[in-house]
């Protein structure tokens, strides 16, 4: 388990003191996948750097099963360093060695005999199918195969943590699921507890089962992924999900007063979303029969984050009024948040 | 060949010494300003800002003594060091007179060579190697220096080639060498054949420093 308790850390420029971290303070559980999410600098890439120590904090302290490592010697900082694997966004791949020289890095001045680390490199090599490229050059990888080298290499000592600072934000969409599925593998498989830093609400929603969100070196929320996505209680919070989401769309074509947005004196505009993790009953159907209420999609925007539905839809319901008012009745009786939008 | 080069022939031998006294200034302060450049380049790189032991102090006075030795013109450090050099060397005239102050002169100039070509390894890759464990001088020599072999090895072609220049100067202490036989026979006797006998074994000398640096420069780079 990985603690951070209270961390602090002020870094002083030119232009004054700036408040990297504030009192921030986290918990990951082993086998995790923990998202940090936030605008650039909020300060997450400095938080994942407490944790190995490349930036020290002014006050807290950093927890890894229990130990404080902000109090380790240098030695043995170094050995605690080679059991958190890091991978970063530019890769860091060293240009005058070959892939499987890369992958070896890690391993100099090991106690492993070099049969084994051949072995060990071969492995991960395999692991993230880069075995025919063991001896070509970084230069010669795309983006998505560097990535893959420096999984390779983070993981070739075997660490329990790994840290992914930005890992697929220079990558396109294709080539980052696949990063992911990778990512979600190496978590699944080898039992690594993995953090992940990113500013893509898609990285997240894809496969964190934890998340925090931070904003100007506070962290501003944290908890379940799929509860942060479904009810999410900090403006900012909102402001990146917004960024993620279609539905919020309706809000503005209403200030333009749409034609869509033009209601008749029966009918009214609603926002449905999904606040619970097991819906999954046909509830617009359900209206039309029970309530003889007319049903029109102006907008839908579902998904699944960690096999939940997130999201909801845009509808303009047109019935009676006794029948709207039972309608939305038995819509929030349903766990759906329900927001009338306008009606006439 | 005496018809256009009538001199050559009575100083052929005391061409050969002062090339070879030539040879022996670069040889000795090249590789002792190589080693003293690398680590000053070194030191300045990793007490810099961010740097792997930032230390702002240290810092601006190797800065300081870099620039102060810089800005020196040679002619006037041979003078200026004598001391120093009767100090070591038991004499200020003569080769071994002339090897002092070649070092103070080439090492400032090498080591902002240094410091820039070291300065050139992304501080991604350092990043990268502390976060595998590595220690600062595991940092300095897996990553700084093995991953800037092509701009450190054309570092060391323009040092040469200055320090080159500085050898003819330091003639002016008796250290002999090709720029005092240019002088002595060429300039003061007016042998212009003697002249172009030292430019063309001068400019052959720098052309091997080139293209021995240019096969360096070559295997390591990649892109």
């Amino acid at each position: 388990m990985i603690e951070l308790q209270n961390i602090s850390k002020t870094f002083s420029t030119k232009s004054g003191d700036v408040r990297a971290l504030q009192n921030v303070s986290l918990q990951i559980e082993d086998r995790d996948i923990f998202g940090i999410i936030g605008f650039s600098g909020a300060g997450k890439s400095t938080l994942v750097r407490c944790i190995n120590q490349l930036e020290k904090p002014d006050q807290g302290k950093v927890l890894i099963n229990g130990q404080n490592i902000l109090s380790l010697k240098n030695r043995e900082l170094r050995k605690a360093r080679k059991k958190i694997g890091m991978i970063f966004q530019s890769f860091n791949l060293m240009p005058s060695r070959t892939i499987a020289q890369n992958v070896a890095y890690p391993l100099k001045g090991s106690q492993l005999s070099a049969q084994e680390k051949e072995e060990r490199v071969k492995s991960m090599l395999q692991l993230v199918e880069l075995e025919d490229k063991a001896d070509a050059r970084p230069h010669q990888l795309s983006g998505g195969q560097k990535q893959r080298a420096a999984i390779a290499r983070a993981l070739v000592s075997h660490p329990d943590i790994l840290l992914c600072d930005e890992a697929t934000s220079a990558l396109d969409p294709i080539t980052t699921r696949g990063i992911l599925k990778l990512l979600r593998k190496v978590n699944e498989e080898l039992g690594i507890t993995l953090v992940i830093i990113t500013h893509q609400m898609e990285v997240v929603k894809e496969i964190c089962r934890h998340a925090a969100i931070m904003e100007n070196g506070i962290c501003i929320e944290s908890g379940e992924t799929f509860d942060i996505f479904s009810s999410p209680k900090h403006e900012v919070t909102r402001r990146f999900l917004n960024t993620a989401t279609n539905l919020q769309k309706i809000d503005e074509l209403i200030e333009e007063n749409a034609e869509l947005t033009k209601l008749s004196d029966d009918e009214i505009l609603v926002r449905l979303t999904f606040t619970n993790k097991e819906t999954t009953q046909p509830l617009l159907y359900e209206l039309t029969k029970r309530f003889d209420c007319c049903v029109n999609i102006a907008f839908a925007d579902i998904e699944y984050v960690q096999g939940s539905p997130i999201g909801g839809s845009v509808v303009i319901l047109k019935g009676d009024p006794e029948a709207l008012e039972k309608s939305l009745k038995f819509l929030e009786e349903s766990s759906i948040r329900v927001e009338v939008l306008s009606h006439v | 060949m005496s018809e256009w080069f009538p001199n050559v022939q009575g100083l052929w031998s005391e061409f050969i010494t002062a090339f070879q006294q030539t040879c022996i200034m670069l040889v000795w302060s090249g590789s002792i300003s190589f080693l003293g450049g690398l680590i000053l380049g070194i030191a300045l790189v990793i007490t810099a800002p961010k740097g792997l032991c930032e230390n702002r102090t240290v810092h601006q006075i190797l800065g300081f003594v870099v620039n102060l030795f810089r800005s020196i013109p040679f002619i006037i450090l041979l003078t200026w060091v004598m001391p120093v050099t009767r100090l070591i060397m038991g004499t200020a005239i003569n080769l071994e007179g002339a090897i002092v102050p070649l070092i103070f002169g080439t090492i400032p100039f090498f080591s902002r060579q240094v410091e820039s070509a070291l300065s050139s390894v992304p501080y991604g890759l350092i990043e990268a190697a502390r976060a595998m464990g590595d220690s600062n001088w595991q940092v300095i020599f897996r990553v700084y220096l093995k991953e800037s072999i092509a701009p450190l090895a054309r570092a060391v072609t323009i040092t040469l080639v200055s320090l080159l220049g500085l050898t003819a100067m330091a003639g002016a202490v008796g250290s002999g060498g090709l720029g005092d036989f240019a002088i002595r026979y060429g300039h003061d006797r007016n042998m212009q054949d003697i002249t172009w006998l030292v430019v063309i074994s001068i400019v052959i000398l720098v052309c091997i420093i080139e293209v021995a640096s240019q096969i360096i420069i070559r295997r390591h780079t990649y892109e």
